[in-house]
């Protein structure tokens, strides 16, 4: 690994608190990392119990940052940021795909085991991560939650671990917000109301 | 807030509080909700319709859906038969009518398939191509579908998996080996083809009815012989595990070059499988770490203990399954034919090859020979070991109840102590699955509950209660115990359990067993709390548990073990007062006074038994923390308790002395009493420490080519025994040796240099040693001005210099750089190169960090003054750290702190 664990540490101390340019002066570092996580999490996803994408999240998080254990109390910070990375490569994917004009093949990998009907490489990426832009503006909270359930792959006990809220703070979290975003990109499923 | 997160609050609210109901108290909800709202009421509407309309879609997805029916070239596929580690395997027909016949058809399965595996995938293709072998799936075809997706077409194998194949067709060993030394010979055919296959294991052999296997996936097989291309040379290198850790060798795990044995590593695997039905390493969380430490450091249990069977295996099995699984590679069986070879001598009951040269065995091996056949008994192959051995548990607990339901006389102490005994056995011997360890806790706790729930329990089961509480608690969370990492819950457990207890020790407050009971359940409440950083209340309940075991140890009838009880409370409280940092007490006095006690206690336990182990060898420990604790404020104590602490040390049992933790921990403890006598200036008895425990550390060295951990110890002695020579060398009383001491001081920072190097060198990226290195430079340039070497001195002053303020820039920092850093800056020489001004800001962040070293607040008194600045600021400084001294006692002299602070406070 030719990455000066240094600079990592110091830049995700700096985008914690709040320098918006350290997560652009990141990405460069993690990104490629990051992608290699991605594949091997996706693959994993068909082979579940052998291993778990936020063990090799965890397991990259060490590698970055060395094995000091005084800055271990930053993990979910790094958890937080890889969520954010693994979000901008699934969507770099899904526009790839769109622009070769694949069709999608024989494959269906679900973006998550949560909410099936969004397929990785296809435009429904790209819908829901305007939606999440969207999100962003009116609940940076719960945008979190969808990164990191939806994009970096976390159960949900992690997340509530990840975060420090309840595992049904969680799960109604991912209710409501899953029900909006389907509303957002599946419009004609849901029949207008006659107002009594 | 914005109007649109608070209207987004407002529809989460009225979503969910709908979301619980039914028409039509639905619509009333929702009216008196949104108080006329009706847009807010519309959005709530649709919000439900589209969460039911979600539910029906997520629902409606196969997660394994396959598109049927969909054509890959010329054939059709008809189902998804697996997922393996490269690809997805379809069941496939072909349809042009050319012939009929049923194929697997494997499909790159990586959406984010970069360059670099879809080289692979051809790699496999061209690989596979070029083998023919009965046991091993032919490649028909393959190519890229229209979608641009990779595919290879392999023969059709209906057939098993070998140890779902060996457990359903209940096969004897005897038969077992003979289907596993087919699958030897398809693999030391494509050895000798040059091919490794790299990923054996059972889900890759398929076997028919015929009992003939069937070699798959040589994905991940690499050529023996280097290929051009270059994604395959990258699989060697990269980080990805392209591997199944139960199965990987460990030059595989290590990232190793892979040869044929590493697949005679794989195959002794595979066998321990098929002949035990378990697997030989747990693994938890299957981190590089784990890996290492398990595949790399661990020897597996012999297959002859974990086996489930009637049959029984013997120690040959024993002999040729472990040479297979040698760590290091050439200690092998050098080919699957001698490896095979060696099982047909088994079965031939002939001598093995893997216990050659044991003569004793020799004999023993032809009388059995000589004796009637084994029974063919069946082997029982678990498929789970984590699985069976929950069920098999969750039985027991059912059974113990029954048990207690006919007898209602039937000891509880039996029970709960059986209950416990096994859960702790239970979880020891759990393989991996973290989940199983909690269902074990869990089912105890359910049996717990009910226990306590039934009545109000009376004394004796009450404290057993507690203790099973307790112990469980410590299952759970506690950090200082093998756990399962559940604090909330083992803080939960221990506190019904301090419950209990407090009860009765209300109603008995003197009876030693609840006193005992009461004091084991808080002391763990607190180490679990300690744990979880709530160090207030921690010290709280530590309190209790060490009151309680005082208590204990007062009696007249105490036991050297309840004083040790005392002792060891007294000593956590000591830990947890002295810990720094975010919500601890950082009590430095209450801490030295609780290892004050705890040595007490361990001194009275000597005085009923001279020999007892527990305080021998926890003694010397309790010393060396009051000695290091004390040696920054106080060196005099300091320098009495490490001199005590050798004393305790002569004492310990001669079998002791040998070993390499006795040694190092001397060498320790030497160390810290050269370190005290320096700082109070008596350097010629500090040199008199240092030396010897030089000699032990260089031994260790010498002892261990590879031990790291002896070298860092060793450039600690040399650091410490340089700055000796060094304040010599500034000493006036010690003038006319100056340049023999500075000459000294200058060899043993040489080879100082010279170790550090070692050491970065297998660990380029030590911070710490890079920042010894730096400091070391600058040092040696500082002892070379004046001599004939000045202007290299220099240089390398200049240049350590600069080192380590670039770590200082770009991080990781720590108070222990600074001060490097701060020294550094202020006495290096020549002295064009000092920065006071510099040395100000980082004086100023170790004394902001660490305000309770003197030393720090004398190193920025140091720079007030080079800096020029004012001299309020700078006495005052002087004045603060004078205060944290402890007071001279009388015959003390000043040590070199006090003796700075002074100069600096006038």
């Amino acid at each position: 690994m030719k990455v000066d664990r240094g600079e990592i540490t110091v830049l995700l101390v700096k985008w914690r608190d709040g320098e918006p340019q350290a997560f652009e002066d990141l990405m460069p570092l993690v990104y490629p990392h990051l992608r290699e996580v991605a594949s091997a999490y996706l693959r994993r996803e068909r082979n579940p119990g052998v291993m778990q994408a936020t063990s090799l999240v965890h397991e990259l998080y060490l590698r970055l940052l060395g094995e000091n254990r005084t800055v271990l109390a930053d993990r979910s910070h790094f958890f937080t940021f890889a969520a954010k990375v693994m979000r901008l490569i699934l969507i770099d994917h899904a526009r790839e795909v769109q622009a070769l004009r694949r069709g999608r093949g024989i494959q269906h990998v679900p973006l998550s085991p949560d909410i099936p009907w969004i397929e990785v490489g296809s435009e429904d990426v790209l819908e829901l991560n305007i939606a999440l832009d969207e999100l962003q503006q009116i609940d940076p909270e719960r945008t979190q939650v969808v990164e990191l359930r939806y994009f970096l792959g976390c159960t949900v006990d992690e997340v509530s671990q990840l975060l420090g809220k309840s595992a049904a703070t969680i799960h109604r979290d991912l209710h409501f917000v899953r029900s909006w975003l389907y509303k957002r990109l599946h419009p004609e499923a849901i029949k207008p109301f006659a107002r009594p | 807030m914005n109007d649109r997160t608070a209207r987004w609050q407002a529809t989460e609210v009225i979503f969910h509080e709908a979301f619980a109901t039914e028409e039509p108290e639905r619509s009333t909800l929702l009216a008196v909700l949104c108080k006329g709202d009706t847009t807010l009421m519309d959005e709530v509407r649709a919000l439900l319709a589209a969460c039911e309309a979600e539910e029906s879609h997520r629902l409606s997805v196969d997660p394994d859906s396959v598109r049927a029916g969909a054509s890959v070239g010329p054939y059709v596929i008809e189902g998804l038969v697996g997922r393996g580690g490269m690809g997805a395997v379809y069941r496939a027909r072909r349809s042009d009518g050319q012939f009929e016949q049923q194929v697997a058809i494997k499909i790159i399965d990586l959406p984010l398939a970069s360059e670099f595996f879809r080289e692979r995938f051809r790699a496999e293709r061209q690989m596979l191509a070029g083998l023919t072998h009965p046991y091993i799936a032919r490649l028909l075809d393959g190519g890229i579908t229209e979608e641009g997706e990779l595919y290879l077409v392999m023969e059709y194998i209906d057939g098993a998996c070998i140890t779902d194949f060996c457990n359903r067709q209940s096969l004897t060993v005897k038969d077992r080996i003979a289907l596993f030394q087919k699958v030897c010979e398809a693999v030391q055919y494509a050895h000798r083809n040059l091919i490794v296959h790299r990923d054996l294991k059972p889900e890759n052999i398929l076997v028919t009815v015929d009992s003939t296997p069937h070699l798959l996936d040589f994905g991940t097989a690499k050529m023996i012989q280097p290929m051009t291309a270059k994604g395959i040379e990258n699989a060697t290198r990269t980080g990805m595990q392209v591997f199944t850790p139960q199965f990987a060798s460990p030059e595989q795990v290590l990232g190793q070059s892979i040869s044929i044995a590493s697949d005679i590593y794989s195959l002794g695997v595979l066998l321990y499988v098929l002949l035990t039905g378990a697997v030989p390493y747990q693994l938890v969380d299957y981190s590089t770490e784990e890996m290492l430490r398990v595949i790399c450091h661990q020897s597996p249990p012999k297959p002859s203990a974990v086996s489930q069977s009637a049959e029984r295996l013997d120690s040959d099995i024993d002999a040729i399954v472990s040479m297979a699984m040698r760590k290091e590679p050439e200690q092998r069986y050098s080919t699957v034919e001698h490896f095979s070879a060696d099982l047909q001598a088994w079965l031939d009951r002939r001598p093995v090859q893997a216990r050659r040269g044991n003569l004793r065995y020799r004999a023993g091996r032809f009388i059995r020979r000589n004796l009637l056949p084994l029974s063919g008994a069946v082997v029982l192959c678990l498929t789970s070991t984590a699985g069976v051995a929950g069920i098999a548990w969750q039985s027991h607990v059912a059974q113990m109840e029954r048990q207690k339901a006919q007898a209602e006389s039937e000891d509880l102490r039996q029970l709960s102590v059986s209950l416990l005994t096994e859960l702790d056995e239970a979880i020891k011997q759990l393989p991996g699955s973290t989940n199983a360890q909690k269902l074990l806790v869990t089912r105890v706790l359910e049996h717990l509950d009910r226990v306590s729930a039934s009545d109000v329990p009376d004394k004796p089961t009450a404290l057993n209660l507690a203790d099973a509480y307790t112990r469980v608690g410590n299952l759970e969370g506690n950090p200082y115990d093998q756990n399962i990492g559940d604090a909330a819950g083992g803080l939960l457990s221990v506190t019904k359990a301090l419950k209990l207890t407090e009860h009765w020790k209300t109603l008995l407050p003197t009876d030693a067993e609840t006193l005992h009971a009461f004091a084991f359940a808080a002391q763990s409440q607190s180490e679990i709390l300690f744990g979880m950083d709530r160090t207030a209340e921690a010290v709280q309940s530590m309190n209790l548990a060490a009151s309680a075991y005082a208590a204990l140890a007062a009696r007249s009838d105490a036991s050297p073990a309840q004083m040790s009880d005392a002792s060891s409370a007294y000593g956590a409280l000591g830990d947890e007062l002295g810990k720094p940092g975010k919500g601890t007490v950082g009590d430095t006095a209450g801490a030295l006074a609780a290892y004050r006690t705890a040595m007490e206690y361990q001194n009275k336990a000597l005085k009923l038994d001279p020999k007892w182990p527990r305080a021998l060898r926890t003694l010397p420990v309790a010393m060396l923390k009051i000695g290091n604790m004390e040696m920054a404020t106080d060196p005099w104590d300091a320098a009495r308790q490490f001199q005590a602490c050798l004393e305790a040390m002569d004492r310990y049992p001669a079998e002791d002395k040998g070993s390499f933790g006795y040694k190092r921990n001397r060498s320790f403890i030497l160390r810290g009493l050269g370190q005290a006598l320096t700082e109070v200036r008596k350097y010629p008895q500090a040199i008199a420490m240092m030396e010897p425990a030089r000699a032990i550390t260089e031994e260790e060295v010498k002892a261990d080519a590879q031990d790291l951990r002896s070298r860092i110890d060793l450039i600690a002695v040399l650091d410490n025994e340089a700055t000796v020579y060094e304040a010599l060398a500034e000493d006036p009383a010690y003038k006319n040796d100056r340049v023999q001491n500075r000459l000294k001081a200058q060899s043993l920072l040489d080879r100082m240099k010279g170790v550090l190097q070692e050491v970065i060198l297998h660990n380029p990226k030590d911070f710490s040693s890079l920042q010894n290195l730096a400091r070391a430079q600058v040092r040696i340039g500082t002892l070379q001005q004046g001599s004939a070497q000045s202007q290299q001195g220099a240089r390398m002053a200049a240049q350590g210099l600069a080192a380590l303020i670039g770590f200082e820039k770009q991080g990781p920092s720590s108070t222990y750089l600074d001060d490097l850093v701060t020294i550094s800056l202020l006495t290096v020489e020549p002295a064009a190169l000092r920065n006071p001004q510099l040395a100000i800001v980082y004086a100023e962040r170790a004394v902001a960090a660490s305000p309770q070293k003197p030393g720090y607040w004398c190193n920025l008194a140091q720079a007030y003054r080079a800096a020029g600045s004012s001299p309020s600021v700078r006495k005052a400084a002087a004045a603060h750290g004078r205060s944290l001294l402890a007071p001279l006692r009388p015959g003390e002299s000043a040590s070199a702190t006090r003796k700075a602070l002074e100069a600096e406070a006038r």
